[in-house]
């Protein structure tokens, strides 16, 4: 019953495009049904992580109950910047109308979940939106975060650190005192010690200051009940990430601009489609415009992005790809 | 090895100041003299740095892509030599260190030679690090974006920490000697070179608040640097224990890394000392007693490693998982065989036998065995980097790794750096430790000589 989730974009666009021709459409005094179909939903107010909700969904029209629809039900993700509703799970309705979800809640327990279900009728997509309150329960996809002992913390690192850095400066110092005790002919550059002192102060320092600052990646080391990962998301089709590839990787040449993107590792970075992500930035019109700029930052990759070669992706590969990045993601 | 001459010729009453001048003179020589010997093994090695410049630069232009490296055996001889420098620089520590604050007074004229092989193999071994990142700007993410759950943090923490620890350890009991070299070489030597003399040796003038402060600061980073150096090691072996591999998944690692470490750092300090101590004549000061005191650390530092991987394969073999027995069938008998192999007969059982007897416990037999344990340890990092990744984690192919010719290069440059920067430093900075040689001839001078050291005589 459950299917591989489906992330769909939406676009304003079409939304307002849609609006409007319901707005014509109603000006225009057209006597059809307002809604063909009418959606009732049996879904749990609160919901707790990790747990198997079950949701179940009656579809109706005029008639009553309609049999063999094909309904979803869908929740709003974001990922990287993108965001669009996740099938969590998909049915047909029994003969009284009704179909029954099931499907593990892994949305992030700090919102309130934003649901919907889709019903794919005669007169496109009819959706039913309703929210479920998602409160935090035991980690999922993650190994355990290990065992909880409260007074085992970064704080001792801070206490070792201190203590090592603290006998060093101390053991440095000491090269100002002998300076400072020189009863004989001055010394050049007296200041040096000094400067010693100084130069380990602030490694130290600096040192406190990475850690102190360090992002909040690999959270599940630090047992968090309001952290959760995000929802797996895949775009349209499946691709496989195909590693790095060199000119002894046999690959079709004809792999499309999508299929490109996602194989060599782009999408980890700059986000499905190019909607950006933790470490690539967005990848739209204004940030594209310049064609030639475009294929060098991909040969030569940026601050932190790798490079890929003429052996990895030639140019005619980039230019799909680059197609596909501007035709997906620049507005 | 020529005439050697023995522990110091001591004539009680003809003057310690003529064994002290010979001393400063001796210390001095290397200063003043280059030969063309010299200059060849300078140009030598500048050559072959140059050589694995080139060779990075194309691989910061086309990416780690010209390594053997890719995604399944993502590490190879960078991380290789990586922990074998880091190793090598153990050297300082256990001699200068842990002798010093054991009081064994032997290793008075050794110490520098050791501490100055730390800092050198800890600049070369660190930079093996850099270079396997791909583009050096990761270092700067390193900063930026470090998290300190993970395990390469602590590495960057432990050798930053080192580093430093080591440069001071070096510098400081070096201070005096420095001072010697400001007043013995002042207009004898380019001025450059003398403002550093003057520079670094902080006015030291000898007095009784100067000895005060050198004694304090050398005995708090004696202290220090032992918990430092062992904490090193360890945290460079769970870089590697601390992932889920099969190889690796060992709570010995730490031990049996700083084993390791310890053990290439003698046979590197016995290899230096002995070119050293012959190119600059210093067979009265550096004697045969060193080198064996130094063979019985090197037995027992063999002996340990043997016992080490002994308790390592044998409790992990006896109840050997499917993925155990792939790593020990391709370590034992396939793929590492003959490396494994040349590094257990090579490296330690070898060693072991050369210091067991009289006959090769001498300073060539010596440094053959050193050499032996140097290019096995190499190996030994080698094979538990390369054949720890190999085991598949999920039913694919096992990956091969064979270096590049990048990598050798980039290999060899490391290898001609470290010989680079200790042959500067024997050259331009004194090799003995020569304050404290005084001061412990003098103290010897002092007494009436034990039975055991008028033997000696
Ligand atoms: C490891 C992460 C990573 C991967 C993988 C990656 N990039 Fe990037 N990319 C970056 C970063 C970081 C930048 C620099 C962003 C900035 O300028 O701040 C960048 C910049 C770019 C730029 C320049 C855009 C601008 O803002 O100037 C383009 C175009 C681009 N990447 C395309 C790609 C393509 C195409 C791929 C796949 C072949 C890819 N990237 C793979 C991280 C990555």
């Amino acid at each position: 019953m459950s299917c591989q989730p489906a992330i769909r974009r939406q676009r304003p666009f079409t939304l307002v495009l849609a609006m409007l021709i319901a707005v014509v459409g109603i000006a225009g005094g057209l006597s059809s049904p307002a809604l063909a179909a009418t959606i009732g939903v049996d879904a749990p107010a609160e919901t707790t992580v990790g747990e198997t909700v079950s949701v179940s969904a009656t579809i109706s029209d005029a008639d009553g109950p309609i049999v063999g629809a094909d309904v979803a039900v869908t929740r709003l993700a974001a990922i990287g910047g993108t965001s669009g509703f996740v099938e969590l799970d998909r049915g047909v309705t029994d003969e009284s109308g009704v179909v029954e979800f099931e499907f593990v809640q892994n949305a992030d327990s700090s919102e309130t979940a934003q649901m919907r279900i889709e019903y794919d009728g005669p007169d496109g997509i009819e959706a039913e939106e309703f929210e479920m309150v998602v409160r935090p329960g035991p980690q999922q996809r993650s190994g355990s975060a290990g065992l909880d002992m409260g007074f085992v913390n970064v704080g001792w690192l801070f206490v070792v650190l201190a203590l090592v850095w603290g006998v060093l400066i101390l053991a440095v110092y000491q090269l100002v005192a002998i300076s400072r005790a020189n009863d004989g002919p001055g010394q050049p550059l007296s200041l040096a010690p000094y400067a010693m002192v100084t130069f380990v102060l602030l490694t130290a320092v600096g040192m406190f200051v990475v850690i102190a600052r360090q992002p909040t990646t690999h959270a599940n080391l630090t047992p968090n009940e309001s952290f959760n990962r995000s929802p797996d998301a895949i775009v349209g089709e499946e691709y496989d990430y195909l590693g790095y590839r060199d000119e002894n990787t046999p690959r079709p040449d004809d792999l499309g601009g999508q299929a490109l993107y996602v194989q060599n590792g782009c999408a980890g970075c700059h986000g499905p489609s190019g909607g950006g992500a933790m470490a690539g930035g967005e990848l739209t019109d204004a940030t594209m415009s310049d064609r030639e700029e475009v294929v060098e930052a991909i040969r030569r990759g940026p601050k932190g992005m790798p490079t890929y070669g003429g052996e990895v992706l030639t140019d005619v590969e980039i230019d799909r790809m680059i197609e596909y990045v501007l035709d997906a993601n620049g507005d | 090895m020529g005439e050697v001459t023995e522990s110091p010729k001591v004539h009680p009453g003809t003057g310690e100041s003529a064994w002290d001048d010979r001393l400063d003179e001796h210390v001095i020589a290397p200063v003043k003299r280059a030969g063309r010997g010299y200059v060849l093994w300078l140009v030598g090695l500048s050559a072959m740095i140059v050589w694995g410049v080139f060779a990075y630069s194309t691989q910061v232009r086309d990416g780690l892509y010209v390594t053997g490296m890719r995604d399944r055996i993502s590490w190879g001889l960078y991380i290789s030599s990586f922990v074998f420098f880091i190793g090598i620089s153990h050297a300082g520590t256990l001699i200068s260190a842990i002798l010093r604050v054991s009081n064994a007074s032997w290793r008075t004229p050794i110490t520098r030679i050791a501490e100055s092989i730390t800092v050198v193999a800890l600049v070369t071994g660190g930079l093996m690090v850099i270079v396997d990142m791909g583009k050096p700007l990761r270092l700067y993410q390193m900063f930026i974006n470090g998290n300190w759950q993970s395990p390469l943090m602590w590495d960057m923490f432990a050798i930053t920490i080192y580093l430093t620890a080591s440069v001071t350890y070096l510098l400081v009991p070096m201070v005096p000697d420095l001072a010697l070299f400001r007043d013995r070489l002042d207009g004898r030597v380019p001025r450059f070179q003398w403002w550093i003399y003057a520079v670094f040796s902080f006015g030291w003038r000898g007095n009784t608040a100067q000895k005060k402060s050198l004694t304090k600061s050398i005995s708090l980073l004696a202290v220090l640097i032992i918990p430092i150096a062992v904490s090193v090691h360890t945290v460079v072996s769970w870089i590697f224990a601390m992932t889920l591999r099969v190889s690796w998944n060992s709570t010995i690692f730490g031990f049996f890394f700083v084993t390791g470490a310890i053990f290439s750092g003698i046979a590197a300090l016995i290899l230096v000392l002995a070119v050293v101590r012959r190119r600059f004549h210093l067979q009265e000061y550096i004697t045969s007693v060193h080198f064996e005191y130094l063979g019985y650390l090197l037995l027992t530092a063999a002996m340990v490693m043997l016992y080490s991987n002994a308790s390592e394969y044998i409790t992990k073999g006896f109840h050997a998982s499917e993925d155990d027995l792939f790593a020990f069938r391709e370590l034992f008998l396939t793929e590492f065989a003959p490396l494994y192999w040349f590094y257990f007969f090579g490296g330690l059982v070898f060693p072991i036998l050369i210091v067991a007897f009289k006959r090769t416990r001498n300073v060539i037999g010596l440094s053959i065995a050193s050499a032996f344990v140097l290019v096995a340890m190499f190996i030994e990092r080698y094979f538990i980097v390369v054949a720890g990744l190999r085991v598949p984690l999920m039913p694919y192919e096992p990956a091969s790794y064979a270096p590049t010719w990048v990598e050798w290069s980039v290999f060899g440059a490391g290898l001609a750096l470290f010989l680079l920067l200790l042959t500067l430093f024997t050259k331009f900075f004194p090799v003995l430790a020569v304050w404290e040689m005084k001061e412990e001839h003098e103290a010897r001078m002092a007494r009436v000589p034990t039975e055991h050291e008028a033997v000696e005589q």
